[in-house]
C-alpha cells in the first residue's frame, strides 16, 4: 500500500500583493490551510510603493495646481504654497490607511500563516524561506514585477531613480530626465512639474503614451508642454549618462543628431519585468523572461502551481491581478473552472486630465483588420465644460459595423469614473444606440459619452 | 564568503554551505578543458563567482542545480564552449 503524502499547507501563496492576497483570503475562509510568503513589504507593490502613494501625492498636487489657477474663478491664490515634508507625511498616512500596506496581522487574523523572506522552490511541492522548508499541495505564484533599468551606458554607475524611489525623495529635484513616456512616466512628470521641477520625458516611440490612441498622446504632449512646461522628447534614444558635479549629464540621439543636457536626476520608467527568479526550474514551471506561462485556468506547466498578476507579464494593473487571483481561488476550490475575462479591463493614467481606456483601441482594430466605426465627442461641446472652464479632452468610442461597442477612450477630469459605463457596455455586448438611449445627467462629464454614442448609432 | 546553504542534488547528501573556492575551481577546470589560457580561465572564474555571489546575497538557501544553472548562464557570456561543458559535464564525462 502506497504511503499517503502529507503537506504542511493546502496552499502556499508567494507574494502578498493584489495577485496573491485575494486568493489566500478566499481559500482560508473556505477552510483551507494557507500560508503566504512575502519578500518585501506585506501588501505588495500597489499599496506600499506605487498606486496608493503616487495617487495620494497626485491628489494633493492637482489640488494645489487647481488652486493656483483659481484666479479666473475669482479666487485669490497668490500666497499659496506647499511643504514637501508635509506632503510626504500625507502620502504615508494614505498608505497606512489602506490597511493592506505592511499589514502582516491581517493575514494572521484570517488564520493564514505568514513568512517573511525570499521563497525559493527546491522541489515541485516544497519551497525554502530563510532555510525553513515548507510544503504544500498547491501553490500560487504572485511575485509581481519590478522596475528594470534599460541598458544605457553609465546609468548603473551614476545611479537613477525609479517611480518607487522618487516618492521617498526629500524634495523634488530641480530638473528631471524621465526615460519612458508611458502611463507611469506621464504621472510622475506631471507630479514633479506641478512642484516646480523642470521635466524632460524621453520616449523612443513617435508619441507619448504609445499604447493609447494617437490623439491621446498628442493631447497629453500639448497639455504637458503648455500647462506644465514639460519638454517631450519623442523619437529619442538615451545613449549615455555620466556624473556632472552634483547632477548628471545625459546624452541622447534625436532626429539623427546627438545632444547632451545636464539634469539633477534621471528616472527610469521604461517598464517592469516579471519577478521569476525563484527556482522555478526546480518545480518544472515553464517561464520566459516575459513571464510565467499559464493555461486558460491560470495553471502553470506544473498543474498544481498557479500564477496570477504581473508575474504573467500580460497586464500591470492591480485590478487585473485581483481578477486573476479570484479566478485562481475558484479553480482551486471548485471543479467548475473559470477563465479570466480581460475584455472589459480598464487602463488608467491618473494625469490631469485623466486618461482611461477599455477594450480595443483604434490601433488594435487596424492591426486586426477589423471593420469599425468610430466617433469622437470633444469635451468642449458639453455643458460641464463651460461651468468647469475645462476644454481639453474627449470621449472616443469604437464599434463594429453592427454598432456593437468594441472599445472606448476618455480623456477628461473624471475619466477614471466614467470609463466603467463603457466597460459594462463592452462586457455585456451592448450597442452604441443602447448607450445613447440611456439618460445621462445634465452637467455631468458623462454627457460626452452619450454624445459620442449618439454619433455612432 | 556567502553564507548561503546549498541543497545537494536529489537531496541525498547533506546540505552544505556555499564554497566559493569549489565554484572557482570547477569554472576554471571547464575553461581549461576547452583550451582557454590559464590566466584567462582564472579571470573568467573570478567574474562568474562575483556574479554568483551577488545573486546569492539575498538567498539563504539554493539547490546545487540552481548554482550550476546560474554559473552556466554567466559563463556563457565569457566562454560559451566552457559553458556547454559545464552544463553537460555529467553527461559528457
Amino acid at each position: 500500500m502506497s504511503k499517503k503524502v502529507t503537506f504542511d499547507y493546502d496552499l502556499i501563496v508567494i507574494g502578498t500583493g493584489a495577485g496573491g492576497s485575494a486568493a489566500a483570503t478566499i481559500a482560508a475562509r473556505a477552510g483551507q490551510k494557507v500560508a503566504v510568503v512575502e519578500a518585501d513589504a506585506f501588501g505588495g507593490d500597489s499599496p506600499n510603493w506605487s498606486d496608493v502613494p503616487t495617487k495620494a501625492l497626485l491628489h494633493a498636487a492637482h489640488l494645489y495646481d487647481e488652486a493656483r489657477h483659481g484666479a479666473r474663478f475669482g479666487l485669490r491664490s497668490a500666497t499659496l504654497g506647499y511643504n514637501y515634508p508635509s506632503l510626504r507625511a500625507w502620502k504615508d498616512l494614505a498608505v497606512k490607511r489602506t490597511g493592506a500596506a505592511g499589514n502582516r496581522r491581517y493575514y494572521e487574523n484570517e488564520n493564514i500563516a505568514t513568512y517573511h523572506g525570499y521563497a525559493h522552490f527546491i522541489t515541485p511541492n516544497e519551497i525554502t524561506v530563510n532555510r525553513r522548508h515548507i510544503s504544500a499541495k498547491h501553490f500560487l505564484i504572485a511575485t509581481g514585477s519590478h522596475w528594470v533599468a534599460p541598458n544605457i551606458q553609465g546609468l548603473k554607475d551614476v545611479g537613477y531613480l525609479t517611480p518607487r524611489t522618487i516618492l521617498e525623495a526629500l524634495r523634488p529635484p530641480k530638473s528631471l530626465y524621465i526615460i519612458g513616456g508611458g502611463s507611469v512616466g506621464i504621472e510622475i512628470a506631471q507630479l514633479m512639474a506641478i512642484f516646480g521641477t523642470k521635466v524632460y520625458i524621453a520616449e523612443i516611440a513617435s508619441r507619448l503614451l504609445p499604447h493609447e490612441d494617437e490623439e491621446v498622446g498628442t493631447l497629453m504632449e500639448r497639455t504637458l508642454k503648455e500647462q506644465k512646461g514639460v519638454t517631450s522628447l519623442t523619437q529619442t534614444r538615451t545613449l549615455a549618462v555620466v556624473k556632472d558635479g552634483m547632477g548628471k549629464r545625459v546624452t541622447y540621439a534625436r532626429g539623427g543628431t546627438q545632444k547632451t543636457m545636464r539634469v539633477d536626476e534621471v528616472l527610469i520608467a521604461t517598464g517592469r519585468v516579471p519577478t521569476v527568479d525563484l527556482g522555478l526550474e526546480n518545480a518544472s514551471v515553464a517561464y520566459t523572461p516575459k513571464g510565467i506561462e499559464v493555461n486558460e485556468f491560470l495553471q502553470t506547466s506544473a498543474r498544481h502551481i498557479f500564477a496570477a498578476g504581473d508575474v504573467l507579464g500580460n497586464h500591470c494593473h492591480t485590478h487585473t491581478a485581483i481578477l486573476e487571483s479570484r479566478v485562481v481561488a475558484n479553480n482551486l476550490l471548485h471543479k467548475n473552472k473559470l477563465t479570466p475575462n480581460y475584455a472589459a479591463t480598464p487602463r488608467l493614467t491618473f494625469s490631469n486630465p485623466t486618461i482611461a481606456s477599455v477594450g480595443l483601441s483604434e490601433d488594435d482594430c487596424i492591426k486586426r483588420d477589423l471593420p469599425i466605426n468610430k466617433a469622437v465627442a470633444p469635451l468642449n461641446i458639453i455643458a460641464r465644460s463651460n461651468t468647469s472652464d475645462f476644454r481639453d479632452g474627449f470621449v472616443k468610442l469604437i464599434s463594429d459595423k453592427k454598432g456593437r461597442l468594441l472599445g472606448g477612450t476618455i480623456v477628461a477630469p473624471a475619466a477614471a469614473e466614467m470609463i466603467h459605463e463603457i466597460a459594462l457596455a463592452i462586457k455585456y455586448d451592448m450597442t452604441a444606440a443602447e448607450l445613447a438611449d440611456t439618460p445621462h445627467a445634465f452637467l455631468s462629464w458623462s454627457e460626452a459619452i452619450r454624445v459620442a454614442a449618439a454619433k455612432l448609432s | 564568503m556567502s553564507r548561503t546553504a546549498v541543497i545537494k542534488r536529489s537531496g541525498q547528501r547533506a546540505t552544505e554551505l556555499f564554497n566559493e573556492a569549489k565554484l572557482l575551481n570547477s569554472i576554471q577546470a571547464a575553461c581549461l578543458s576547452v583550451r582557454t589560457p590559464i590566466g584567462e580561465a582564472e579571470t573568467i572564474a573570478k567574474n562568474v563567482s562575483r556574479h554568483l555571489s551577488l545573486w546569492l546575497a539575498e538567498r539563504p538557501e539554493v539547490t546545487s542545480e540552481d548554482l550550476r544553472r546560474k554559473a552556466t548562464e554567466t559563463l556563457e557570456i565569457y566562454q560559451p564552449d566552457a559553458a556547454y561543458l559545464y552544463k553537460h559535464h555529467r553527461l559528457v564525462i
